[in-house]
């Protein structure tokens, strides 16, 4: 094979990779004139002394940096005040790895990391970062836009851990460690000491001091179901029967995830809703459900059509 | 060494499109359209039916409009607009099952845009391999990018584009080959 001609198209054509080429030329796209019209000649250099400027302040900040290493977060805005460590914070500031962020009340800050991704952190919050990779939100409201493959990103809270699993999503969590997680976009896993949610894009969850992650909901869920789901998180049992009786088919995640969480003498209404909500495969017995049997888990979390069980056996699914 | 200079010396002139963009500047975004929408449909493309990877691509670009402003480098930007791209795709999946069968949706997509059968055959064999050797096959094949232009768009290394292309050529020729026996 002509890999000078795959590379480049450069050397001795390669036949089949011609006449691939010429068979698949019809789905190439097509540009939209609706978006290119307002395309101009390309503006040049004028971003070179703002380039150089930047780099100039980091390498004079480097030379009065504290030991810790700097992690790959940097403050690209701020509005109002923060602190970096015993610093005020600034634009172009390094997160250094434990340093605590704090924003001011009516104050919010933004720390970019080129190969990660992006966080909005909201007022009277308190950041720290471990490493790049894994920061600790104490208190306040974190807003992150992730572009980092998925599992590459976490944030740990006092209650629970969300890992990214590629998306958008915002975390709010008061000073006593409860929170709520709230994803726009794609998916989050949340969890802690054994307990798992999965949430994906339109979806909320609650985590809370000891306990951990919640059951998730859909932002569009009937607000008696809400209710029951913060009931049951709070330990009152019988409100189980409210959201069973609440839940629409869509809500078989919220069903799902109470499947696993109920004691197992409380799983057969539970099953027999989202039995009834959600087209389940033959598969699927009653009796291994009860019992949490991995496999039928499995199917039955195939049968909510978010995601196949092998897409999710890549994020170490545990149930 | 060389092939590294040349992929960081693309990154500058692109941070002040990218600034400019961010700024609100239509003509740098229509810059940064021109330049990633060949990327961007070919993401799509190795997941979602080829007359919707198109529609998508548009709808890739606003949601990139709206959340631009904050980005600070083309390093940034590329992987952040391919995430944008394949969190798309899923969607669009998401929104296929809840309304009609796959099966009967790619095959009615198909049916109502004519695709060309043999172009549509080709596409399902390249859309089988391992993801990394998919997009990039994509982006060489369908999108006519050399080895180079993919690296620069994608922020991959040239040597990762390489491997991914000849890999991927290699896995391709044996199930064409395969095909031909049957």
């Amino acid at each position: 094979m002509s890999e000078h001609y795959l590379w480049d198209r450069s050397g001795p054509p390669d036949p089949e990779i011609e006449h691939l080429e010429r068979t698949l030329a019809p789905l190439r796209y097509r540009h939209r004139p609706e978006l290119v019209r307002e395309a101009a000649p390309r503006p040049r250099l004028w971003w070179a002394a703002a380039a150089a400027a930047v780099a100039a302040a980091v390498g004079l900040s480097q030379l009065a940096a504290p030991p810790a290493p700097t992690t790959a977060w940097q403050v690209t805005s701020l509005n109002g005040q923060a602190r970096l460590g015993n610093q005020g914070a600034a634009v172009a500031m390094a997160l250094r790895q434990g340093e605590v962020l704090r924003t001011g009340s009516a104050s919010g800050l933004t720390l970019e990391a080129d190969e990660l991704g992006r966080i909005d952190v909201g007022p009277d919050s308190q950041l720290r970062a471990a490493t790049s990779r894994r920061v600790l939100l104490q208190q306040g409201v974190l807003h992150a836009f992730i572009w980092a493959p998925p599992r590459q990103f976490v944030v740990d809270t006092p209650s629970a851990r969300a890992t990214d699993l590629g998306c958008e999503y915002t975390l709010t969590m008061d000073g006593s460690g409860n929170g709520l997680l709230r994803v726009a976009m794609g998916w989050v896993a949340f969890q802690f000491a054994g307990h798992e949610a999965f949430i994906p894009a339109g979806a909320r969850c609650a985590t809370r001091q000891r306990e951990g992650p919640g059951i998730p909901f859909y932002e569009d869920a009937p607000e008696p179901l809400r209710q029951a789901v913060a009931a049951v998180e709070r330990g009152d049992a019988a409100a189980v029967g409210s959201i069973l009786a609440a839940a629409r088919p869509r809500d078989g995640l919220t069903l799902w995830h109470l499947l696993a969480r109920v004691p197992a003498g409380d799983r057969g209404p539970v099953f027999d809703r989202f039995a009834r909500l959600v087209n389940l495969p033959a598969g699927v017995s009653r009796e291994r459900a009860l019992r949490n049997d991995p496999r039928t888990m499995d199917l039955c979390w195939d049968a909510l059509n978010l995601e196949n069980t092998a897409w999710w056996r890549g994020w170490e699914r545990k149930w | 060494m060389m092939q590294l200079m040349l992929v960081s010396a693309e990154t500058p002139e692109e941070d002040g499109l990218i600034r400019a963009a961010a700024a609100g500047d239509r003509p740098a975004f229509g810059e940064l359209y021109l330049r990633y929408a060949r990327m961007v449909h070919a993401i799509l493309l190795a997941r979602v039916p080829p007359g919707d990877a198109e529609d998508l691509v548009q709808d890739v670009f606003i949601a990139a409009m709206r959340q631009l402003r904050g980005l600070r480098t083309a390093a940034a930007f590329r992987g952040w607009l391919a995430a944008i791209a394949r969190n798309r795709a899923i969607d669009y999946f998401r929104a296929a099952r809840e309304s009609v069968p796959l099966d009967d949706a790619l095959e009615r997509e198909h049916a109502a845009r004519g695709a060309d059968t043999e172009a549509r055959d080709a596409l399902d064999l390249i859309r089988t391999l391992p993801e990394a050797y998919r997009e990039t096959l994509v982006m060489r094949l369908v999108e006519g990018m050399t080895g180079p232009e993919i690296a620069r768009r994608t922020g991959l290394t040239p040597e990762s584009v390489r491997v991914n292309l000849c890999r991927g050529m290699k896995m391709l020729r044996g199930l064409l080959g395969d095909r031909e026996k049957k």
